[in-house]
């Protein structure tokens, strides 16, 4: 968690973006629909507010996308190889709240992918202005033998008043976490999930570490016990 | 005689006792109140003032108020005043505080009761809740009483007044930004503004104002300011404005540094806000960062008063002052005669005050038997007689007899048969009036609370953004071409007014309807109609159409970094300044049709943090991804090496 934090902060404070002192804008609603299915379709609303006393054009915009999963072989992944790499972005669709369509362009990076947006609509004083980011990616979710597990930040150079993350998909949601708040600019929070075509309840641990974690348990049993039975038996 | 709230304070102890700076200042206020009504005309000889002392501190739009109250019971004649009573009702106080003597010295003790005693007088006193009882009050003599008003049960249009103030400030500077390192002026706007919420149709308000220049970070400056001062172009737009040099004590400002309004009158519900500005000169040291820098403070004065009578003209609190009983130098002489079989008995009643007036309310005259003071003579046919009664006892009552200096009043005289000497009593019960020459008076007022160091505690603090690093100002201008009907030439200045690098930026500009761009060669470098200057900061140009209503194209060029130190002064010709890299300078042509609004060409965005121009936003970085793992692999990786394990085990057993 402290490199993926580290890296995060990183990439935020990579190229013009700078330590602000004067708040112009804030983000006052952050809302993040994941839909998991044979990709990830990830619908991010960004509501504006203008702070100052003067209108604000928002003018550009970037969404810095970046995966730190650990490498898989086949099926396997692997813990401790996590490494920051981009995301791959497609289907992208940025619009205001009224349907305007923003310019858009993505770049992808070593380490992470830019979506880069204008906006030209003036804020007033006071005022706020919404726009959605649509995309589909196939790197977001990681998905196992009877799971699907996704977990993804949020973060900002602007302070976010209050965040929402919403996660649907066909399979049932068996684990959920990290779903709402508020960030200062700067801080990261992470929401994650998991899926499964098992009708499991939520327990508030991800079922793919306690059922497999049973399994694994039984099965040390199962041979510990076995071993007894035969020494035993050899004593006799 | 006991408190039954609060010790009774005597001259004599008043030395002894610990007092608080509050106190100190109170008793400041109090005696600098004192001053005013020995100054004001026709002064009631037993003064009672209620007065609520307002503090207000303002810093950008938040206010906090509190409110203290004070009583103060003066004789202001030059007569002993006898048996004060002085009923009042306190609203919104604070309990724990409640009523207490600050100041005193009067002649006898001074109480304060919170249940009426049996021993008061009748007053007009339904709802009192606290009694001060003055036994006597020689001529100048004091009594001054506090208590504390709770800011957070009254509300002004829904804020409690903890959060608002009577007295509404905006204020506000030219320049949003100013740089460090170099000397820079900006245009300080304040405006005072009565609340309408409190304050009713014809209520007045005199105000004093004093804007001062503070280096000294005790005193709401900054020893940042290597230069403060001076101000100049000050302004008024009510009473009337001087520059003075200022204290000393905030800090080796440049004189003048203090700029005070005077005589500032206004009325609730016509002349309701009084506008000030001036100008500063400065110079910050160099900094790193941007500070959001105090460099001094406004202090305002004012006293308010109430356009309503009586109670109406109240405090703020909504405590009243309901009445006072009170008393003087007085003379009552009985005369007795027996003639033709009979007594008869009379009484006189003098006014032995040189400057009050009483009000001679009831009387009583009586007979008793010699050697008795209370067997009353009978008599069935005495006169004038008194509830069919033998006893020989007259009451008058509900008189409204005024006795005048040195005046007197006579009784009733009673006629009776007794065959001893009797003895005739006589007693009576006179007041000072309500007056405001010859009796008693009160008066309500609303002021500011008096501050030793700066005169006033409603203090406003007065603070810029300084900004150390870059800074970058857009200036734009739309110039006719000579000859070309409806063509205009438009020059974008792009300048660094900071002392470091920019980063890039972005230069957002917009074409309103019925405009269009003309002669665009569609490449922007020096020598073409549309050109940049220079092209070496020049990154790349992209537009969009129809960016908002009222505008069809936006358009923006990306820069490079900018160096430091520009003037400022928006010149497109600058070339000291182009080739420096210090500016860069954006030009086109555009051709207007039909209904076009040349006024809506004046709009133009930048794009770095800190910037002159308010409308800039920052890029915006939102963060996304994900760090999404599935180790069920793993698990059944261990799985299988544990079955192996067990395997391996049994091969081997």
């Amino acid at each position: 968690m402290a490199l993926m934090a580290g890296a995060i902060c990183l990439i935020l404070m990579t190229g013009a973006a700078q330590a602000q002192t004067i708040d112009v804008e804030t983000i006052s609603h952050y809302d993040v629909e994941i839909t998991v299915g044979d990709t990830v379709h990830q619908k991010t609303t960004v509501t504006l507010r203008n702070v100052i006393d003067k209108p604000v054009v928002p003018g550009i915009g970037e969404f810095r996308l970046q995966t730190y999963s650990p490498t898989r072989i086949f099926f396997f992944s692997i813990p401790g190889t996590a490494t920051a790499q981009p995301v791959e972005v497609k289907n992208l669709r940025a619009i205001t709240s009224d349907g305007k369509l923003l310019m858009s362009r993505v770049t992808e990076g070593e380490e992470y992918t830019t979506i880069r947006y204008e906006i030209w609509y003036p804020i007033q004083p006071g005022k706020e202005l919404s726009y959605i980011l649509e995309f589909d990616s196939p790197d977001l979710a990681r998905k196992g033998i009877l799971f699907t597990n996704i977990a993804i930040p949020v973060a900002s150079d602007l302070p976010i008043e209050e965040y929402s993350v919403t996660f649907s998909s066909d399979q049932h949601l068996v684990y959920q976490d990290g779903a709402s708040g508020s960030l200062a600019r700067g801080e990261i929070a992470f929401a994650s999930a998991e899926f499964s075509a098992l009708p499991l309840p939520e327990v508030g641990l991800p079922w793919s570490v306690v059922l497999w974690g049973l399994v694994l348990a039984a099965g040390i049993a199962g041979v510990v016990w076995y071993v007894r039975r035969e020494t035993e038996r050899k004593e006799s | 005689m006991k408190s039954d709230y609060g010790t009774p304070r005597k001259r004599t102890d008043y030395n002894e006792r610990k007092v608080s700076i509050g106190t100190i200042a109170q008793v400041f206020l109090v005696l600098v109140v004192i001053g005013a009504m020995a100054a004001g005309a026709a002064a009631a000889p037993l003064e009672i003032s209620m007065n609520e002392s307002v503090s207000t501190f303002t810093v950008g739009d938040t206010a906090t108020t509190q409110v203290t109250g004070g009583i103060i019971i003066l004789n202001n004649g030059t007569d002993d005043i006898y048996d004060i009573w002085v009923p009042v009702t306190l609203a919104n106080y604070d309990p724990t505080y409640g009523l207490q003597v600050n100041f005193e010295n009067a002649s006898s003790d001074v109480v304060v009761h919170n249940a009426k005693p049996a021993s008061a007088p009748a007053m007009d006193d339904d709802g009192a809740n606290f009694w001060i009882q003055i036994p006597q009050l020689r001529a100048d003599q004091t009594v001054v009483l506090s208590y504390m008003v709770d800011g957070d049960s009254l509300s002004i249009d829904g804020t409690p007044l903890s959060e608002t103030s009577l007295i509404l400030v905006e204020t506000s500077t030219d320049a949003s930004r100013v740089v460090s390192g170099r000397e820079v002026s900006w245009t300080v706007y304040f405006n005072a503004t009565t609340n309408s919420g409190f304050f009713a149709d014809g209520d007045e308000v005199a105000m004093e104002i004093n804007h001062y220049l503070s280096k000294n970070s005790t005193h709401y400056g900054s020893a940042g300011w290597t230069e403060l001062g001076p101000i100049s172009n000050n302004f008024t737009s009510q009473g009337t404005s001087v520059l003075l040099d200022g204290p000393a004590l905030y800090g080796n400002t440049t004189t003048p540094a203090q700029m005070q309004v005077t005589g500032v009158a206004l009325t609730e519900g016509s002349a309701v806000s009084v506008n000030t500005s001036y100008d500063v000169a400065a110079t910050h040291a160099k900094i790193t960062g941007s500070i959001d820098e105090p460099f001094g403070f406004t202090t305002i004065a004012f006293s308010a008063q109430r356009s309503g009578t009586g109670e109406d003209s109240g405090v703020i609190s909504g405590s009243v002052v309901y009445d006072c009983y009170a008393t003087g130098e007085a003379l009552v002489s009985v005369t007795k005669e027996h003639a033709d079989g009979f007594w008869k008995g009379n009484a006189t009643f003098t006014n032995k005050a040189t400057g009050l007036v009483y009000v001679l309310t009831d009387y009583a005259l009586w007979a008793t038997e010699q050697g008795t003071f209370g067997t009353y003579v009978e008599d069935a046919g005495w006169t004038p007689g008194y509830d069919s009664s033998t006893t020989v006892l007259y009451k008058a009552a509900d008189l409204t007899t005024v006795l005048n200096p040195g005046a007197s009043a006579g009784s009733q005289t009673i006629e009776f048969a007794y065959e001893g000497i009797p003895v005739i009593w006589a007693n009576a019960t006179f007041a000072l009036g309500k007056n405001d020459t010859h009796g008693w008076e009160r008066s309500y007022s609303i002021e500011t609370k008096w501050n030793e160091t700066y005169g006033s505690e409603f203090i406003v603090s007065q603070r810029i953004w300084v900004v150390g690093d870059y800074l970058i100002k857009a200036t734009k201008h739309v110039v006719p071409l000579a000859g070309e009907d409806t063509k205009f030439r438009v020059y974008i200045v792009v300048e660094n007014v900071g002392g470091t690098e920019t980063p890039d930026a972005y230069i957002y500009d917009m074409i309103p309807t019925n405009m269009t761009l003309a002669d665009d060669t569609g490449v922007w470098s020096e020598g073409t109609s549309t050109y940049v200057n220079s092209s070496a900061l020049f990154g790349e140009y992209s537009n969009v159409t129809a960016p908002m209503p009222g505008y069809d194209l936006g358009q923006i060029w990306s820069l490079g970094s900018l160096q430091p130190g520009a003037d400022g002064t928006g010149a497109y010709d600058d070339w000291g300044q182009i080739t420096g890299g210090q500016q860069f300078v954006i030009a086109y042509n555009m051709t207007g049709s039909g209904n076009f609004r040349l006024s809506d060409v004046y709009i133009v965005g930048v794009d770095p943090v800190n910037s002159l121009n308010d409308h800039t936003s920052p890029i915006i970085t939102l963060f996304g991804g994900s760090k999404s793992a599935n180790y069920e692999g793993m698990f059944i990786l261990l799985f299988a090496a544990v079955m192996v394990a067990g395997f391996v085990i049994r091969r081997k057993k």
